[in-house]
C-alpha cells in the first residue's frame, strides 16, 4: 500500500507542477494579443484493475492523470465576433473617408461655400457704384477666391482618389499575405497535431490573424482535423495549406488570380471600393457641375455686357470644370462688364449678375442650391457615416469582450489557482512523506 | 457569471477615460472658441442653415450699401429740383412784371438779361453730377449742352437702377428729358425750360408783353413737371429708407439666428465643461484605485 501512496503522491505533485506552470504561463501572457488561457484537464487515472488479482475486489486508486490542456476558446463566438469585424471595418473605413471628404469645401466660416456668396455681394456692390476700379478689382478678386477654392476641391479630391486607392492596393497584398500566412500555420498545426505535440501557440497565431483579415474582407471559416479553410463567399482562399491570392483587375477591381473572377467584397475592401468607385468621382462630378454651371451662367451674363472701354465682357471665367476654372488671366478691372452700354453709370449687368446664384438653370438647378446641396450632403453623410461607424464598432467591441470573458486571462482568479495548486502539491508532497516515514518505520524500525 | 478578464478591465477603464477626456477636450475647445459648430457633420442641418444665413447677411449689407448709394444719389436730385423749382418761381415773376407797360426800357432790358443768368443757372442744375454721373443725364456723362443760349439734351433716358432688396429695384435717377420739357410740345422740345425762358427774354427785351405772357403757361407746365418730378424723388426715398431700416432689422435678427445656430450658449458650455472634468476625476479615481487592487496585496 505504501509503494502505492508513494507513486499515486507523485502523479499528484505531477499535475499540480503542471498546472502550476500553465497558471504562470498564462499570467505570463495577460497582455498578450489574442492569447487563449489554458486550462488542465485532470482526471483521476485509470484503474489497472486490482492489485490481488481478484476480478471484483476493491479498486486500486492510481492518482491523478493529465488528460490534457484545453484552449478556453468558443468557436461560435469567434465567428461572431468575425462577422461583425467585417461590417465594422467597412463602417470604419467609410466615416474615415467621408470625414475627409467633408474637408474638401474648406471650413465652414470660410470655404468654397462662404466664397461663393462673396463673389455674389461683390457684383451687388460694384452695382452701386459700377465705375469704381476698386471695386471692379474686387468683383475679379473674388471670382478668383471662388475659382481657387473650387479648385482646391478638386485637387484634394484627386489626391484623396489616388491615396484611397492605394490603400485597396495596399489592402489586397495584406489579404495576400494573411492568407499564405495562415496556410502556412495550417501545416504547422497539421505536422505538431500529427507528432501529438501541443500547437496552442500556432493556433492562437492563426486566430489573430483570423481575426485580421476579417476586418479587410468578409470570411468564413471550416475547421477540419486541425486545418481552417477560409472562404471569401464561396472561394477558397485558404485550403489547407495552399492559398488563393487575388490581385487588382481592370479598373483596380480585385479579382481572384487563379480564375480572373471578381472577388465578393466585405469589410474594409468594401468601403474602399465603394468610395473608389462611387463616392469619390460622385462628388467630383456635383463639383464639376458646380463648376460647370457657374461658368457658364456667369460668362453668358458677362458676354452679354459691355466693360468701361465699350466692348463687349468677353468671358468671366476660363476652363470647363472644377480642375480648370479660373478668372481670365487677361480681365482687367475696366474690362469687367459691370454695364450694357460702357457708360460708367451703367450697372445693369452687374445687376444681372449679382442675381444669378438663384438663377435656375433648366434641367440642372441654381448655383447656390447645387453648392448647398454638395456642402450639406458631404456633412450629412459623414455625420451619419461616423454614427455608424460608432455602432458597429461598440458591438464589435461588446462581442469581443463576450470572448474575452471566455479567453482573457485574469490574475486574481490565475492567483487563487496558484494557491490551489499551490496547497494540491504541498499535499501531495505530504502524501509521499508520510508514505516515506511509513516505508522508512518498515524497512529500518522492524527486524532490527 | 461574466468573467473579467486583466485586459479587458484594464481596456474598459481605458475606454472610459479616453473617452471622458475626449469630453473634456470638446467642451474646452467648445468654450475658448465660441463655437459650436466647426464643420458641418457637427449639425448637419444647423450648419446649413447658419450658411444660408451667413450669405443672406453678405448680401443683405450689400443692398444697405446699394441703398445709401441711392439716397445720395436722390438727396442730389432732390436740392437740384428745389433749385430749379425756386429759379421757376423768379422766372415767373420777372416775366410778370417785364410785361408790365411801366418799364422802362432799360428795366425791361435787366430783366432779360437777368433771365438769361437764370436760364444758365438751370442749365448748371440740369447737369448736376453725383460721384462724377449725372443725375438727369441717365447714362451720359451730361444732361444738356448750351451753346451760346441755346440749349440742347444730350443724355439719355436711360434710368441708373438700384437693387435695394432682394425684390426692390428701382430707379435713383430722373428723366431729364421729361423735366426740362424736352420732349413736350409741338415740334418737340419747343415747350423745353430753356426755350421758354429764352423766348420770354427776348419778348421782354423787345417789349411784345402779349408773347412773353404766352409763355406764363408753359413756365407753369415745367413747374408742374419740376414739382411732379420732387414729389417721386421724395417717394423713392422714402421707400428705400423703409427697405434699408428693415434689412438693418433683419441682419440683426439673422445675425442672432446664427449665432443660435453656430454659437456655444456660455451658460451650457460651462457646465457641460464641469459636468465632464467631474466625470474625467471621478474616472481617473477610480482607475487608480480599481487597478492597484489584486489579489497579491491580500496574499502573504
Amino acid at each position: 500500500m505504501s509503494w502505492v501512496s508513494l507513486q499515486i503522491g507523485l502523479t499528484g505533485t505531477n499535475a499540480a507542477r503542471r498546472a502550476m506552470e500553465l497558471v504562470s504561463e498564462n499570467v505570463a501572457n495577460v497582455n498578450t494579443e489574442g492569447y487563449t488561457r489554458r486550462r488542465i484537464d485532470l482526471a483521476a487515472a485509470a484503474s489497472s484493475g486490482s492489485m490481488n488479482g481478484q476480478m471484483n475486489g476493491p479498486q486500486t486508486p492510481t492518482g491523478v492523470q493529465v488528460l490534457g490542456v484545453t484552449r478556453m476558446r468558443d468557436a461560435v463566438l469567434d465567428n461572431a465576433y468575425r462577422a461583425q469585424a467585417a461590417a465594422a471595418g467597412s463602417a470604419e473605413m467609410r466615416a474615415e473617408i467621408a470625414a475627409r471628404a467633408e474637408e474638401i469645401l474648406g471650413p465652414l466660416d470660410g470655404g468654397a461655400q462662404v466664397a461663393l456668396g462673396e463673389f455674389w455681394t461683390a457684383w451687388e456692390k460694384l452695382a452701386s457704384n459700377p465705375s469704381d476700379l476698386a471695386s471692379r478689382a474686387g468683383v475679379i478678386s473674388a471670382g478668383e477666391r471662388v475659382a481657387t477654392s473650387l479648385r482646391g476641391a478638386a485637387e484634394q479630391l484627386s489626391s484623396m482618389q489616388k491615396l484611397i486607392t492605394d490603400r485597396g492596393s495596399a489592402v489586397v497584398r495584406q489579404i495576400n499575405t494573411y492568407a499564405s500566412q495562415i496556410a502556412q500555420l495550417n501545416g504547422q498545426i497539421g505536422d505538431a497535431t500529427f507528432r501529438g505535440a501541443a500547437a496552442n501557440e500556432l493556433l492562437d497565431q492563426r486566430d489573430v490573424l483570423l481575426d485580421k483579415l476579417s476586418k479587410l474582407i468578409t470570411v468564413s471559416t471550416r475547421t477540419d482535423q486541425g486545418m481552417t479553410s477560409v472562404f471569401v463567399g464561396s472561394f477558397p482562399l485558404v485550403t489547407g495549406m495552399s492559398s488563393n491570392e487575388m490581385e487588382e483587375g481592370t479598373g483596380g477591381t480585385p479579382v481572384w488570380s487563379a480564375t480572373g473572377t471578381p472577388v465578393e467584397l466585405g469589410g474594409e475592401l468594401a468601403a474602399i471600393r465603394e468610395a473608389v468607385n462611387l463616392t469619390l468621382p460622385g462628388i467630383e462630378t456635383s463639383l464639376d457641375e458646380i463648376a460647370s454651371v457657374l461658368i457658364s451662367v456667369v460668362n453668358t451674363q458677362h458676354q452679354a455686357g459691355t466693360n468701361l472701354d465699350g466692348a463687349s465682357g468677353g468671358a468671366f471665367f476660363s476652363g470647363t470644370t472644377a480642375a480648370d476654372i479660373r478668372v481670365t488671366s487677361s480681365l482687367t478691372p475696366r474690362g469687367v462688364a459691370a454695364g450694357t452700354t460702357g457708360s460708367p453709370s451703367d450697372n445693369r449687368n452687374a445687376l444681372a449678375i449679382a442675381a444669378l446664384g438663384s438663377y435656375q438653370v433648366p434641367g440642372v438647378g441654381a448655383v447656390d442650391d447645387l453648392m448647398a446641396n454638395l456642402a450639406g450632403q458631404l456633412g450629412e453623410s459623414a455625420a451619419s457615416t461616423e454614427q455608424m461607424a460608432r455602432v458597429f464598432s461598440s458591438s464589435l467591441s461588446s462581442v469581443d469582450d463576450q470572448r474575452q470573458s471566455q479567453m482573457g486571462v485574469n490574475l486574481d482568479e490565475e492567483f487563487g489557482d496558484l494557491i490551489r495548486y499551490q496547497r494540491a502539491y504541498e499535499a501531495s508532497a505530504r502524501v509521499m512523506q508520510i508514505a516515506d516515514e511509513m516505508l522508512d518505520k518498515l524497512i529500518n524500525g522492524t527486524g532490527v | 457569471m461574466t468573467r473579467i478578464p486583466t485586459q479587458t478591465a484594464a481596456k474598459n477603464m481605458q475606454h472610459s477615460m479616453e473617452s471622458n477626456f475626449a469630453r473634456l477636450t470638446d467642451a474646452q475647445r467648445q468654450l475658448s472658441s465660441g463655437k459650436r459648430l466647426t464643420k458641418i457633420s457637427d449639425a448637419p442641418t444647423d450648419a446649413i442653415a447658419a450658411n444660408r444665413l451667413r450669405a443672406k447677411e453678405s448680401m443683405a449689407g450689400a443692398f444697405i450699401s446699394a441703398a445709401d448709394d441711392g439716397l445720395s444719389m436722390l438727396a442730389a436730385q432732390d436740392t437740384a429740383l428745389q433749385d430749379a423749382s425756386s429759379i421757376l418761381n423768379r422766372v415767373r415773376e420777372l416775366v410778370i412784371s417785364g410785361t408790365s407797360r411801366l418799364q422802362s426800357p432799360q428795366a425791361r432790358a435787366a430783366i432779360a438779361t437777368e433771365l438769361e443768368t437764370l436760364r444758365d443757372q438751370m442749365v448748371t442744375v440740369a447737369n448736376t453730377q453725383f460721384a462724377g454721373r449725372s443725375v438727369f443725364g441717365g447714362f451720359a456723362a451730361s444732361a444738356v449742352q448750351n451753346t451760346s443760349g441755346s440749349v440742347a439734351f444730350v443724355g439719355d433716358e436711360n434710368t441708373v437702377d438700384r437693387r435695394v432688396s432682394p425684390e426692390l429695384t428701382l430707379s435713383v435717377s430722373t428723366n431729364g428729358k421729361q423735366v426740362f420739357g424736352f420732349e413736350a410740345g409741338s415740334p418737340a422740345g419747343t415747350d423745353n425750360v430753356f426755350a421758354v425762358i429764352n423766348r420770354a427774354a427776348a419778348a421782354i427785351r423787345s417789349a411784345t408783353p402779349e408773347d412773353a405772357r404766352a409763355e406764363l403757361d408753359n413756365i407753369d407746365a415745367r413747374m408742374m413737371d419740376v414739382s411732379g418730378a420732387l414729389a417721386s424723388v421724395g417717394g423713392r426715398v422714402n421707400q428705400i429708407e423703409l427697405v434699408q431700416s428693415q434689412a438693418e432689422d433683419s441682419i440683426v435678427a439673422m445675425r442672432s439666428s446664427r449665432s443660435l445656430l453656430e454659437d456655444v450658449d456660455m451658460g451650457e458650455a460651462v457646465v457641460n465643461l464641469k459636468d465632464a472634468e467631474a466625470a474625467y476625476q471621478a474616472t481617473l479615481a477610480v482607475v487608480a484605485r480599481l487597478h492597484s487592487t489584486s489579489l497579491l496585496d491580500f496574499l502573504r
